[in-house]
């Protein structure tokens, strides 16, 4: 089992989705037990992989399985991690548990929910192992299916909006990547991944194969397929000005769905960059990373202000994910090894503290029924202990020392200072004013609610209960261990780190 | 005299099909028009038997390898056998929703059956010549009949319209092909294309001495194919004779017929221009050929999906779908390469599936709720969940997402134009799917994000039964697509040797 | 090559100069008579009354179908027989192919087809000018309302005459009432 491990930690859910369906729709004890089962047991599995099994000194992939697929087509089943996609499994799998017992508290078709939510976790584990383009992009789009009937059934008023809107996006984002997979495949005769990154390394990336050297209105082949691959990665993550569809989906979509959106979906984006598209197409990364700069600190600076403009809380949070996605594309353009790092870290701990905001959200949305940060006010008197978790959750958000996004918006900022190109040294003091605009309305926002005088309306509020505290306690542990000991993730990712930035920063 | 008998068993298929129409003639006679389910048994049954006969051609031309022509105009290849597998498919489809529609007669329907058939005829002999007189015959036949069919609810004042409008579109269209036809025929002195692309007075002869009579000529003939596969700007007719013809009708047109329509422009394409060691000058006619299909195909697909857009009958919303859909296929067309052909080949297979699924689905509500209104759906997805999910499967498919047959086949569009320099066009194309996201998932939307509707749904569970399979059948050919591919490679590869 | 088609159009040319001088011709020559009777369409016989554009009986365009299946079978037999004649004579164009019994089987296939329709319509009673049936026309449940252009139009109308009778109903009615 263990050579097959990252396969059984994709399908387990996609079983126990077929057990879902099989059962009656009127047991929803069952289903949700089935459920926890099923996210469950690849949890397990995934922190065993990690902690045991994983070679962490390595940057080779490990855990390589290779099958035949569609040989007509050269599509493989392969699948493999290293460390960066480790973490983010590790993460996934993670969230996905907790996102089922968050959602007890549905009452709607419970069977299908559970049946869709087990076949985007299928979805989203697959884009992070997978290392056939085919395959990875089966997987990508797979996802998304899921993911607009969760918005579009279970969301808020504006749903139908809201879904549509999404899938209008990532698709629009993911066409223009099928065309430049189909244009790089071409080029090199394979959809493998790493044989890419090998064959760019040696300069054979240059369209040669292609009719008329595979320009597209003056643009050259690397050019033009760089800009196809970042725009369906930037759609995902969202980099200003492709992140509109974001605000909508997290504001409409039910609490576990905008938990696992900004915890997971959000770094797809990210890590399709780092993976599958910089060192693929590496000659047009080095000639644009100043202009990625440039769009990772508009995201960071805009992200944070426009959220300090919101009355709504979930689209607040919302916004705060533009903003410090924002540093993942800054880190990454940095071409810099504490850069490179930076952006890891910042995925993996934007998963955490967005997943904890948006269950703070969802906890005082399914007492009020409402979202307005100016109705609230006082809450703290009557639920001290969501008042407590609140703020740590919101100083995790902030970057406060002490906790993970501190170090990893340092070693981004740091990161990008160090860069080779003088010019991010300004970039990085602009993206000064985004922190600042974080706290902001980080802590405008929780005196709009938790201080002042208490609203009567509110005063028979109850506290948390367990399963609202047990939903949150990890990642804010998380936020805190990896906050003190963030090597728990860097001597993972750093021989990868080590191996992409090395790719990225030497030309051919 | 021995020549002609043993050219018969060729025909097989053909002789059958001819005896069970007039066996269905004459049943339906026999039954005085009483109780026409009868008729639709003795169609399926006769269906399967030329099937069967297919089958073994097909076979029979894989051992022996290579085409045969019989009576000096029908080809015997791959090609035609694979096309008419499909019709005979698509057929017995139809056949089987004109059994389930419940909304339809029970008796004295029997003509029903008989017109689908000579439809079939037609495609028949449409698509296994390369004579351009006897296409024109099996093509006024295929007309003939989907006039009769499209106008068949005679009472219907929207089937009514759909004939006419069929008839008057139709009978201009065929003019002018007729006349694009008798153009080559006065150039080239033949009306058989491979004498056409070889002979003594080979078209490529007439390129240099002759250019502007040539090109008319062919832009006549095309015009009229243009016609038959709807593309712009020859697809006036299509919302208005698809809303209003009977929905088994609209799924034989949208399916059959038009890739009927599909085969005889390959092989009028590629007998004249897809010549393994053509000369200069074909090949550079062919490029052009290839320029002007490839024009259209941007302008079809945009300008059916825009349209598509705003439609709220479904019928109308796949009719200009179906229209986007054939500028796909040109896409295809327009490389003038085999691994192209093969995409477009593919490609309307995978069209195929899906079509005949989506129109299922759309006789399936048209029967309980009375109309094919994409508002009557509202809140009905989670009632007959057999039919609503399989329809989520043709609307991805049609959008092109995995895991699907649609995916698989614009996958490989995208690979052929890529590869023959039509990048921009792949990239029309891309975003082209889209746009249709939007007008397929409006159909999802009512289905299952409006609030649950009350409303009882009546039991079809024939009718859900076969959606269903054709929904598993576009997911498997989209996960597993050898043997489809295995078959379209091997039909387009016979195209080509045929040429000689 | 061209110039092959030279003559094609002295042709022409001397064709339609030919039917213009003899109108102009007649023009000069002939008497100029006006009366009533000059202008009618048939100047002796049938009186006309109203315009062509009418409906006419489904029946007439039945009886011309059915004719075609005469006119084709003619057309096609005339030489059929010719050919089956010389095959058997072991004359002309068929002389020694061995076609004879081919042909006449193929001729006997023909004529079935033919028949075959023929008893179609027969069985139809497509052949009675006197019909002794009437169809119910058929409308399929639901499918009143259209979004054709042409029928809305038409429904329209008709619901504005139905309105109309309607109103002159009532309005004949008040009318009385008033009296």
């Amino acid at each position: 089992m263990q050579e097959h491990i990252l396969s059984w930690i994709t399908f387990l859910p996609l079983i126990g989705m077929a057990a879902i369906l099989c059962v009656p729709r009127t047991n929803t004890g069952l289903i949700k037990a089935i459920s926890l089962a099923a996210t469950g047991i690849p949890f397990v599995l995934a922190t065993w992989l990690y902690f045991d099994l994983f070679d962490k000194s390595s940057a080779n992939l490990q855990f390589v399985q290779r099958l035949d697929w569609i040989t007509s087509l050269g599509a493989y089943y392969y699948v493999g991690v290293d460390g960066l996609s480790l973490a983010l499994v590790w993460l996934t799998t993670l969230l996905l548990f907790i996102a089922v017992p968050a959602s007890f508290g549905i009452e709607k078709s419970q069977k299908s929910y559970y049946a869709l939510l087990m076949l985007l976790e299928v979805g989203i584990i697959g884009v992070f192992v997978a290392l056939d383009y085919f395959l990875f992009y089966v997987y990508w789009e797979v996802m998304l299916l899921p993911m607009y009937f969760l918005i579009g059934i279970w969301g808020g008023p504006r749903r139908e909006y809201a879904a549509i809107k999404f899938f209008l996006y990532t698709l629009a984002g993911s066409v223009l990547m099928l065309v430049a997979i189909v244009a790089l495949r071409l080029q090199a005769g394979t959809f493998s991944i790493p044989e890419l990154m090998a064959l760019a390394q040696s300069g054979a990336m240059d369209g040669s194969k292609l009719p008329g050297g595979g320009e597209l209105l003056g643009m050259g082949f690397q050019t033009w397929v760089f800009w196809f691959l970042f725009v369906g990665f930037a759609i995902k993550v969202p980099v200003f000005p492709f992140h509109t569809w974001l605000p909508d989906a997290h504001v409409q979509a039910p609490t576990p769905i905008s938990v696992i959106l900004a915890g997971i979906l959000l770094k797809l984006g990210g890590y399709g960059m780092l993976r599958a598209c910089f060192p693929i197409v590496p000659d047009a990364f080095r000639a644009n990373t100043y202009v990625l700069g440039i769009l990772g600190v508009i995201s960071i600076v805009y992200g944070a202000y426009v959220a300090l403009g919101q009355s709504d809380f979930k689209r607040m949070v919302a916004y705060s994910s533009v903003s410090h996605m924002g540093y993942v594309l800054l880190g990454m353009a940095a071409l810099t090894e504490w850069g490179m790092t930076g952006a890891a870290l910042q995925m993996f701990n934007h998963g955490t503290s967005a997943a904890v905001l948006f269950l703070v959200v969802g906890v005082i949305y399914d007492r009020a029924h409402h979202r307005d940060l100016n109705g609230f006010g006082g809450i703290s008197q009557v639920m001290p202990k969501y008042w407590a978790l609140t703020t740590w959750g919101f100083f995790a958000a902030l970057g406060l020392p002490t906790q993970a996004g501190f170090v990893s918006e340092a070693m981004t900022l740091l990161g990008a200072y160090q860069s080779a190109d003088t010019r991010f040294q300004a970039l990085v003091v602009i993206s000064l004013i985004g922190i600042v605009l974080t706290a902001a309305f980080l802590l405008w926002a929780m005196q709009r609610v938790f201080l002042g005088t208490l609203n009567a309306k509110y005063k028979d509020y109850g506290d948390m209960n367990a399963r609202e505290v047990f939903c949150q306690a990890p990642f804010l542990a998380l936020c805190l261990i990896l906050g003190v000991f963030p090597w728990l993730l860097t001597d993972w990712m750093a021989p990868t780190i080590k191996l992409v930035v090395g790719t990225l920063s030497k030309s051919a | 005299m021995s020549n002609y008998l043993q050219s018969l068993p060729s025909i097989a298929p053909e002789i059958a099909m001819t005896v069970l129409l007039c066996a269905v003639l004459v049943v339906d006679l026999l039954l005085k028009g009483r109780d026409s389910r009868k008729v639709g048994y003795l169609t399926l049954g006769g269906l399967g038997v030329v099937a069967w006969l297919l089958l073994g051609q097909w076979g029979e031309l894989g051992s022996a390898g290579a085409a045969k022509r019989v009576f000096g105009m029908i080809d015997i290849d791959r090609f035609s056998t694979f096309f008419k597998l499909f019709t005979v498919g698509s057929l017995a489809a139809v056949v089987l929703f004109v059994l389930l529609d419940r909304r339809e007669r029970r008796h004295g329907i029997g003509e029903y059956y008989l017109l689908l058939l000579g439809a079939g005829l037609g495609i028949f002999f449409m698509v296994s010549t390369s004579n351009l007189l006897l296409l024109m015959l099996g093509l006024e036949l295929l007309s003939l009949a989907s006039y009769s069919l499209a106008g068949f609810h005679k009472g219907d004042k929207r089937s009514a319209e759909a004939a006419m409008k069929y008839v008057v579109f139709g009978g201009l269209s065929a003019g002018v092909m007729l006349y694009g036809i008798s153009l080559l025929y006065g150039i080239t002195g033949t009306i058989d294309l491979t004498e056409m692309a070889s002979g003594p007075h080979s078209l490529a002869a007439q390129f240099s001495s002759g250019p502007v009579p040539v090109a008319v000529a062919i832009v006549l003939v095309l015009a009229g194919f243009a016609y038959k596969v709807s593309v712009v700007p020859f697809h006036f007719w299509t919302p208005d004779v698809y809303e209003g013809a009977p929905t088994p009708v609209t799924s034989f047109l949208a399916v059959a017929s038009k890739a009927a329509g599909f085969a005889a422009l390959l092989r009028f394409v590629g007998k004249l221009f897809l010549v393994d060691g053509a000369d200069g000058a074909v090949q550079q006619y062919g490029a052009r050929i290839g320029a002007l299909l490839a024009i259209l195909s941007a302008l079809t697909m945009t300008l059916g999906n825009l349209a598509a857009l705003r439609q709220s009958s479904m019928k109308r919303m796949l009719a200009y779908s179906s229209i986007a859909h054939a500028g796909y296929v040109l896409m295809g067309m327009a490389t003038m390469e085999s691994s192209g052909w093969n995409a477009a080949m593919f490609y309307l297979a995978a069209y195929y599936l899906m079509n005949l699924g989506a129109f299922g689905f759309v006789l399936y509500f048209e029967s309980v709720t009375g109309s094919d209104d994409i508002a009557s759906l509202k809140g009905l997805g989670a009632k007959a969940l057999w039919v609503t999910v399989p329809m989520v499967v043709f609307l991805v498919s049609l959008t092109g997402l995995p895991p699907t047959v649609g995916f698989t086949g614009k996958y490989m569009l995208f690979v052929a134009g890529v590869d023959n320099g039509l990048l921009w066009l792949s990239l029309v194309m891309a975003l082209n799917s889209v746009v249709s996201l939007f007008y397929y998932f409006r159909i999802v939307k009512a289905l299952f994000l409006a609030e649950p509707a009350e409303r009882s749904m009546p039991g079809q569970s024939a009718l859900a039964g076969s959606i269903f399979v054709l929904a598993v059948l576009t997911v498997l050919f989209g996960l597993y697509i050898a043997p489809l591919q295995a078959w379209c490679d091997a039909s387009v590869e016979s195209l080509r040797l045929g040429a000689g | 090559m061209y110039f092959d088609y030279f003559t094609v159009l002295v042709f022409a040319s001397v064709g339609l100069a030919f039917v213009f001088a003899n109108l102009l011709i007649a023009s000069v020559l002939r008497p100029q008579r006006t009366q009533d009777e000059g202008l009618e369409t048939y100047e002796c016989g049938e009186v006309t009354i109203g315009e062509a554009w009418i409906q006419f009986d489904i029946r007439y365009y039945t009886v011309a179908l059915v004719y075609v299946v005469f006119a084709v079978e003619i057309a096609f037999l005339f030489p059929w027989a010719i050919v089956l004649k010389e095959a058997y004579a072991g004359t002309g164009a068929g002389a020694g192919a061995g076609i004879g019994i081919f042909a006449l089987i193929e001729g006997v296939i023909f004529l079935a087809v033919l028949a075959l329709g023929l008893a179609y319509v027969w069985a139809k009673g497509d052949l009675d000018w006197v019909l002794t049936y009437s169809a119910q026309p058929y409308q399929p449940a639901g499918r009143e309302s259209s979004n054709l252009p042409l029928v809305q139009e038409l429904e329209k109308e008709q619901e504005r005459l139905a309105e109309e009778r309607k109103k002159a109903a009532a309005a004949a009615a008040s009318s009385e009432a008033a009296a």
